[in-house]
């Protein structure tokens, strides 16, 4: 399994070229760059997760609230 | 509570010296030379519905951008919850019964190192509530190499947190813990990005809820599950643009274990479409399935030895989101009398969960909310 995905990995990679800053048109478009824009409700939602999925959390971590742990 | 504070100082401490360096620090920016301060600020009403509870949680922060790129940003949440959850021992519902305050401040800043950018920023937080205190800080680090086309992201947090019983004042557990995260964003071409993860969690400490029993033959027991949680998680990112149909498709998957014995799946689609310059609609579906921890049992033998739980979360389940969200930028106020907020959006999101735990039930999670850029 972690074999093909290295693979998998690798030949994504090998795959991919250099973009030049005037070549980013599309991937400057608000519905590729969404990180900003759905920073706020991502903190909810990450804290809904932890309260209510066994998985939730890992690499971050929010004290409080209801159901917290 | 003491260590707590104590925390919450040393996080101060951490921003200050942080905000020492990056005053003093030069780097040559554009708006220095015009000495613009830029920035946004930001409003959000969550809203959190399932059969035992009721949050409304509402948000608010600023970020500011000096001359000198020097980044400083705040938020300020409370998590007013107007039914507690039966786990939490309530029989009846309570309305605005319990309040949390979290004020959260951070601190950043980025350098340009010949053709590489790096990006440091710090943030430390703080939530009081009638019986739980915790404080975190975090340092985020990225690094932009190759013109921006492959990110190295890390992100390290320490907290401590300190819980209560408003039912049993005997009851005091402190959690500590680190958690971390390495990511690799790599532009695949002019309409694709892949982006890579893993996240490292340590829990330390009373990691139970002081209101949940567990059955041990029949006898409430206050559950108890191991003192040491370690978390592993590996996530993937794959967004990708279709300039024809104005449309981008995000797939994301999280593969999740921990030596609790819990083991997770989560694999999103989201497809956002754009109408136009001003409105953008995003579907979404997510599947999650976990499977149960070694210890969980619904009833625990009277010779049980080690850890017990009642905790939902802990047992095997499965859940599936549907929502949407659609943002509206506000560039159409241009030349009217609002055109002081043309530079913005406002928002709405809508998801529903139809989950497998019986005592929650199925989740409606809401957001409406307004950014404005300055």
């Amino acid at each position: 399994m972690s074999l093909r995905l290295l693979l998998l990995s690798s030949l994504l990679l090998a795959a991919c070229q250099h973009v030049a800053p005037y070549e980013r048109e599309y991937l400057a478009r608000p519905s590729m760059d969404t990180a900003m824009r759905e920073a706020s409700n991502r903190t909810f939602e990450s804290h809904v997760h932890e309260a209510r999925e066994g998985s939730g959390g890992g690499g971050e971590t929010s004290g409080g609230g209801c159901g917290c742990n | 509570m003491l260590r707590v504070a104590k925390n919450a100082t040393f996080v101060g401490c951490c921003l200050l010296a942080l905000l020492a360096y990056c005053i003093c620090a030069r780097t040559v920016r554009a708006d220095e030379a015009s000495g613009t301060w830029t920035g946004s600020v930001f409003s959000d009403l969550n809203y959190y519905y399932e059969r035992s509870t009721r949050v409304f949680l509402p948000t608010g922060g600023v970020k500011l951008e000096a001359p000198n790129g020097t980044r400083l940003h705040a938020d300020y949440l409370l998590d007013v919850i107007t039914s507690a959850s039966v786990a939490a021992g309530r029989t009846a519902d309570q309305l605005n019964d319990e309040f949390r305050h979290q004020p959260q401040v951070g601190i950043g800043k980025g350098f340009d190192i010949g053709d590489t950018r790096l990006d440091l920023d710090a943030t430390g937080r703080y939530s009081t509530e009638s019986d739980y205190e915790s404080a975190s800080a975090t340092l985020d680090a990225s690094l932009a190499l190759f013109e921006k086309n492959t990110i190295l992201h890390f992100s390290g947090s320490r907290l401590v947190d300190h819980s209560q019983s408003n039912s049993d004042p005997t009851f005091s557990g402190t959690i500590k813990a680190w958690a971390g995260s390495l990511s690799l964003e790599q532009v695949l071409n002019p309409t694709m990005v892949l982006t890579v993860g893993y996240q490292f969690g340590h829990q330390r400490g009373y990691l139970g809820n002081p209101y949940r029993f567990a059955q041990r033959q029949a006898a409430p027991e206050r559950e108890h599950p191991p003192t040491l949680r370690l978390r592993h998680g590996l996530s993937s990112k794959w967004t990708s643009y279709v300039p024809s149909l104005r449309l981008a498709v995000h797939a994301l998957a999280r593969v999740y274990i921990d030596n609790w014995g819990v083991r997770g799946l989560n694999p999103e689609l989201r497809v956002y479409k754009e109408f136009g310059e001003l409105l953008l609609l995003r579907l979404r579906y997510r599947y999650y399935q976990q499977t149960e921890a070694d210890f969980y049992r619904t009833s625990y033998p009277r010779d049980w030895e080690g850890a017990i739980t009642s905790d939902p979360k802990l047992a095997h389940f499965r859940s599936h989101t549907v929502g949407f969200r659609v943002e509206l930028n506000t560039k159409f106020l241009e030349s009217t009398f609002l055109d002081f907020a043309a530079n913005g959006m406002v928002y709405l999101q809508l998801d529903r969960v139809f989950t497998g735990i019986p005592r929650y039930g199925d989740q409606i999670n809401g957001t409406g909310g307004g950014l404005l850029r300055f």
